[in-house]
């Protein structure tokens, strides 16, 4: 057996990062490879050692039952490498999500005879205050109804692990993510009143695909950073 | 009425105790042989950690970390050489995640995939690739890696070499690079800088960041900019070959590179500027909502 399945390989099955093809396939080779089995045991003997430590290593209760009392009770945090299964689906989902609407629409909005090269001074002043939702077109309503079921699904995930981080990285996310928000609200405003405009459509999914990717990365941060 | 004695030390024993056993530090010894482009996975709560490639097919990692911590390892069979490596360092809480150093040597054409919490990381002498994640440090590369992913918070990024393949993200920390075949670059509020080198494929972006490009093109070069309302500044050869495209909604352009005028939207507001020098070839794309877009020579 010489076509071994590379390390990287082993983690991201073990992690369960790999399609479900490429996981089968890697089955099957370590079904017959005793070296990459071994390997995989190794990897899952780790993460089996690393799960079960104590999620806190207490003082003695002689020295500092005092300093417990108060303290009070804290919250116990969950670690490990394993613990963030569901919220790598759910990220996962939510980008296939995102991709597969962008992918869409960019084939729509090519194949519109109407689209004008050019950007500049075809866009009106925004007339309407940010904080009220314009209509957008059929075709730009649709993509950004792919965005925010991205967003809603990885929002929901960071909600969930939202105790288990620092809080300031919370404060990092939530004021990075208000400025995001700010940006799409202005780009959908203009957009509204240009939706031929296809460097402000490109600029307005941009400012989508930024908050997803932010909100991605913060739901596969690890516990307590 | 005056403490004793014995109060006075039981009080200090009070108040010092917590300090030491919290400060108090562990050493970490880690050695294994590997190939030469081995994967090494390294999730480590710590301070700071230096990582050197070396030119030995080995990894060794030493330094101190907070007394309590769990250090575990895995990778390969005994007595031969490893092509996969993990290592995990969890700290007992969260204030030990923020203390200690590590120093990591592995194998300059390893490829490394290192994640911490609050960690500042140097990165020196690796040609493999690194795939380096942290949350509140720094990142800084220096050298010229095959491929770098590297993505932070609110840490800055810094590459002073010119890898092949970079993708750079934070949301508040800045980016500064030097160059690079095809680089990647994305903040949602930090600045993006590339300072000299040269790119061959760039895209840079951010939403109310600045970026400023000033790095070198070649003719086959084609490099995008984008903000929301993040100025941009661009500093180009005046004998270079450049076409330049900009276009804003509502920002302002000026042109100090070529004697072509930015033209304004009908409406009055937005600008467009189609310029180029020499004989064309490299394409540089801008394109922002409501920032400044400034062009002029080097």
């Amino acid at each position: 057996m010489t076509d071994h399945l590379s390390f990287d390989h082993l983690c991201d099955l073990h992690d369960g990062t790999l399609d479900a093809g490429a996981a089968s396939a890697a089955r099957q080779h370590l079904a017959l490879c005793d070296s990459c089995a071994e390997q995989l045991s190794s990897l899952v003997m780790l993460e089996n050692a690393a799960s079960a430590l104590p999620a806190a290593i207490a003082p003695p209760d002689d020295l500092w039952a005092d300093i417990r009392a108060e303290l009070g009770p804290k919250r116990e945090v969950r670690r490990g490498f394993g613990g963030g299964r569901s919220v790598r689906h759910l990220a996962a989902a939510a980008v296939l999500i995102a991709v597969g609407s962008s992918v869409i629409t960019v084939a729509m909005m090519r194949r519109s005879p109407h689209a004008p090269d050019q950007v500049a001074g075809s866009v009106e002043t925004p007339q309407a205050p940010l904080h009220v939702p314009v209509a957008l077109p059929a075709s730009l309503a649709s993509e950004e109804s792919g965005f925010t079921r991205s967003i809603d699904v990885l929002q929901r995930s960071l909600d969930e692990r939202r105790d288990s981080l620092a809080p300031s990285t919370v404060e990092i996310v939530e004021r990075s993510l208000r400025v995001a928000d700010a940006a799409i609200a202005e780009a959908r405003d203009a957009l509204a009143r240009d939706p031929a405009n296809r460097a402000l459509a490109r600029l307005f999914a941009s400012n989508y695909e930024r908050k997803i990717d932010l909100l991605k990365r913060a739901t596969e941060l690890a516990p307590r950073t | 009425m005056m403490p004793s004695a014995r109060c006075l030390l039981v009080a200090a024993v009070g108040t010092t105790l917590p300090w030491l056993t919290a400060h108090a530090q562990q050493k970490v010894q880690v050695a294994r042989a590997v190939t030469s482009t081995a994967s090494i996975r390294l999730f480590a709560a710590v301070g700071e950690i230096q990582v050197i490639g070396w030119d030995r097919d080995s990894v060794d990692m030493t330094g101190v970390v907070q007394s309590g911590s769990h250090v575990a390892s895995a990778g390969g069979a005994p007595g031969e050489k490893a092509k996969g490596m993990k290592m995990f360092i969890e700290a007992p809480n969260e204030q030990g995640g923020r203390e200690g150093k590590l120093v990591l040597r592995i194998p300059r054409g390893a490829r490394l995939w290192l994640k911490t919490g609050s960690a500042d990381m140097d990165v020196t002498g690796i040609t493999g690739g690194l795939d380096l994640n942290v949350v509140g440090g720094s990142i800084t590369v220096h050298g010229n890696p095959r491929e770098v992913r590297a993505e932070t918070m609110d840490g800055n990024v810094t590459m002073d070499g010119s890898p092949e393949w970079l993708r750079a993200k934070t949301a508040t920390g800045d980016i500064n690079l030097r160059g690079g075949q095809d680089v990647g670059a994305s903040t949602i509020s930090g600045a993006i800088r590339s300072i000299g080198g040269e790119v061959e494929r760039a895209k840079l972006e951010s939403t109310t960041g600045s970026i400023s490009f000033a790095s070198a093109v070649s003719r086959a070069s084609s490099v995008e900019l984008e903000s929301h309302s993040g100025p941009i500044d661009i500093a180009l050869m005046g004998r270079g070959d450049v076409e330049l495209d900009a276009a804003t909604i509502t920002g302002m352009i000026t042109n100090g590179w070529t004697n072509t005028r930015p033209t304004k939207g009908s409406e009055g507001r937005g600008m467009t500027l189609m310029t180029s020098s020499g004989m064309g070839g490299a394409r540089i794309v801008v394109r922002t909502f409501k920032g400044t877009v400034q062009v002029h020579g080097k």
